[in-house]
């Protein structure tokens, strides 16, 4: 091989190398603006106890606040009183979902904490339950989406 | 090494680290990438070939590719920073630490093997 195929791949090489990475900054930093302009909220928490179960409920506000529709994939959590698991959530609401853009999108949920868990639950003599979880969205990057998972966590105190 | 020869070592490997430098930190983000992994892994090869075709002696051949692996890793860090610069939300320390393990990673398994096969295929075709 001639050195000068030599010097001509190798300068062919750091150019190709060049722009592939440009364009790879180029789509990461708008899949970053794009993730950036979602926001996930828990509201209208509320812990109601009775001597005969436990309900928490609460609403999860996904808020879309960028150009483009956003595929929601699934949501799930879990509940913690201390450190004990004391069930999975009940999640009321259909999903798949897309959010459009400029929207927000609500996921209701309503989860009794029964049988076993309730005992674990007394036990613990918590001061409140930790809803733990994740919701999985769809983000667009190029023509193309990646999956991302935006995780939550709060403490609904008792009442 | 005459002075012209030390002039092709040093220009070959700035070059060599520069091609796999930037195909390693574009490999670590290859699902923002519009080329998909093969044609980065083919990439390094192709600049390990040419370095094999540039370097006299197989001793400078080696160092060349050590040096250019170094050089990459360098490269790679500072393109994996600037990635996360003003978004991560590790802080600028756990930052530098994940993109220099990330570097160190790439160019031991990825660069380093990619350019010595690339230059050893490369060192059958030298030719004055």
């Amino acid at each position: 091989m001639p050195r000068k195929v030599s010097w001509a791949l190798l300068a062919l090489t750091v150019v190709l190398a060049s722009i592939w990475h440009l364009q790879t900054q180029w789509n990461y930093r708008a899949f970053v603006r794009t993730a950036q302009g979602l926001a996930l909220q828990l509201a209208e928490a509320a812990l109601e106890e009775t001597p005969e179960r436990v309900r928490v409920r609460f609403t999860l506000i996904l808020t879309n606040s960028t150009a483009h529709a956003i595929p929601v994939e699934g949501a799930s959590c879990l509940l913690y009183a201390g450190q004990e698991f004391v069930g999975p959530c009940v999640v009321s609401a259909d999903v798949p979902a897309v959010v459009p853009p400029h929207e927000e999108w609500r996921l209701p949920v309503v989860t009794e904490i029964t049988g076993h868990y309730l005992e674990m639950y007394r036990e613990t003599q918590a001061g409140g339950v930790r809803v733990q979880g994740s919701v999985q969205v769809e983000l667009p990057v190029g023509g193309d989406f990646v999956k991302v998972t935006r995780r939550f966590h709060e403490l609904i105190p008792k009442r | 090494m005459t002075k012209q020869n030390v002039g092709v070592f040093v220009v070959a490997v700035v070059l060599t680290g520069l091609a796999a430098g930037l195909s390693g930190a574009t490999r670590e983000l290859v699902r923002f990438s519009p080329v998909s992994e093969g044609f980065l892994v083919g990439l390094v090869g192709v600049a390990g070939l040419a370095l094999g075709g540039l370097i006299r002696g197989f001793a400078q051949l080696l160092a060349a590719i050590l040096l250019g692996t170094l050089l990459s890793g360098g490269i790679m860090t500072g393109a994996l920073l600037l990635s996360e610069w003003g978004d991560s939300l590790l802080g600028l320390e756990a930052t530098l630490s994940v993109a220099v393990s990330r570097a160190v990673l790439n160019g031991f398994l990825f660069v380093f093997p990619l350019t010595l096969i690339g230059a050893l295929i490369g060192r059958l075709f030298q030719r004055d």
